[in-house]
């Protein structure tokens, strides 16, 4: 390795690592994640969710914390422990303000799901998973 | 819930007069539960079998029992099925099930169905039964499941009811044993299932379900001639599901359960058969798995 490659990989190292820390400190599982520049939450309708559909709310951050209006959102509701999905797709609604919403959120029957939101705003993606025991 | 206890208690007391019976060995097993095989005698043979399961919950990853609340679920299968010998010893079946499901949760409420995963395959007796008295009757099965059902992500519906299959082709294979004294028997049979990986079109990846293991125990005797009552116990287990080559943590399954079944031969042709499955719903005989009580109708029709 040649010692120029060497001292950017340091660079790099020394700038990415205590940011990576920072970011599992603050990484309790189903609240934000920061994937690249975007930070996003969700909030579903009901704190303990029943079999059938709802509507999850999405909030999309940069880094900075600023609200980022305009971008892609994606959700995928899963069950990873039955090896399936949900059996409806949901629809991504931008309110403003880095609000959005997604409906149906549909959980076809009880167990537990992982949603996975995605946003996509320009070079900027982020993604968050959110765990939840359905009855 | 009441109705299994009722069935053990029919049973036990059929089973008392069992001593008094004719029986043959060539024949108890053979219609006693499932599609089981082709009696000695026959040329092929053709069947209806219909299934009403209600959940009533499902253990969750930890092996934890929880009953449904609100969320009602019944299922109803119909499977074809038909098997041909080739020769003395080799016989082909396949099987067509028909699937549909109501499910109620909330203010959603919907019931549809559908052709679910056919499947086909080959068995070989070893040894027959009766061939040596003194040795069980040894077969091996090799199966092929095709994913004719349709998948979660082709789903149309809210409540996913119109889901009828896996999406993945499967491989099995398996060793039936079979011991007969007068008018009892007992049949072991052992099954390995290998489900093929997949492309998930919606997360756009490869997944493979766990392979399963499946183990029925079962006990009979024939009551009179034509009649036969057993007893059934099975286990069921599979390994983690691999999703891109990475286990998904907890996605294996385990499912024990118990039934009772009946088989009268009422003419040289035709079999009537009747079941009842239950799984055995408490903490730790169930994992990943949901928990059904399953009443089950047959008719069968003997080539000869």
């Amino acid at each position: 390795m040649h010692v120029a490659t060497l001292r950017r990989t340091l660079l790099a190292l020394a700038v990415l690592l205590p940011l990576s820390l920072g970011a599992c400190a603050n990484d309790p599982k189903g609240e934000d994640t920061v994937t690249d520049a975007l930070a996003l939450s969700g909030s579903l309708d009901v704190a303990e969710p029943a079999t059938g559909q709802h509507t999850l709310t999405i909030t999309v951050v940069d880094g900075a914390g600023a609200a980022v209006e305009g971008a892609t959102v994606t959700v995928d509701p899963e069950m990873p422990m039955h090896g399936h999905g949900s059996s409806e797709t949901a629809v991504v609604t931008e309110v403003g303000g880095g609000v959005y919403t997604a409906f149906p959120v549909t959980f076809q029957m009880p167990g537990m799901w992982t949603v996975t939101v995605t946003a996509t705003h320009g070079e900027r993606t982020g993604s968050v998973d959110l765990d939840y025991t359905v009855n | 819930m009441r109705a299994l206890p009722v069935a053990f208690a029919a049973l036990a007391s059929l089973a008392a007069l069992a001593s008094r019976a004719e029986a043959a060995p060539c024949c108890m097993s053979a219609t006693a539960f499932g599609t089981g095989r082709l009696l000695i005698w026959e040329d092929a043979a053709v069947g209806l079998r219909t299934s009403l399961a209600r959940g009533l919950g499902q253990w969750d990853g930890d092996g934890q029992w929880r009953p449904y609340d609100g969320y009602d679920e019944l299922e109803w299968r119909s499977e074809l099925w038909g098997m041909a010998a080739l020769s003395r010893r080799a016989s082909l079946f396949a099987r067509a099930p028909f699937v549909a499901t109501r499910r109620h949760a909330g203010a959603l409420d919907g019931f549809d169905g559908g052709l679910a995963d056919v499947s086909a395959g080959l068995r070989y007796e070893i040894l027959s039964i009766g061939e040596v008295l003194e040795l069980p009757a040894i077969a091996v099965t090799v199966s092929v499941t095709a994913p004719t059902g349709r998948p979660t992500w082709d789903a149309a519906t809210p409540l996913g009811v119109d889901v009828t299959g896996r999406g993945a082709w499967a491989l099995g294979a398996g060793l039936s044993l079979e011991h007969t004294a007068m008018p009892w028997f007992v049949r072991v049979d052992v099954g390995a299932t290998v489900p093929l990986p997949a492309e998930r079109p919606d997360l756009g990846v490869d997944q493979r379900f766990g392979p399963e293991l499946v183990t029925d125990v079962a006990g009979g005797v024939e009551l009179t001639e034509g009649l036969v009552t057993s007893l059934v116990a099975r286990l069921t287990w599979a390994s983690e599901i691999v999703l891109d080559g990475a286990s998904v943590d907890g996605s294996g399954r385990l499912d024990v359960g118990l039934g009772a079944a009946l088989s009268w031969r009422f003419a040289y042709h035709w079999t009537l058969q009747l079941a009842v499955d239950t799984g055995l719903f408490v903490d730790g005989l169930g994992d990943n798995q949901p928990g059904r009580l399953t009443g089950t109708l047959g008719l069968r029709y003997g080539v000869f």
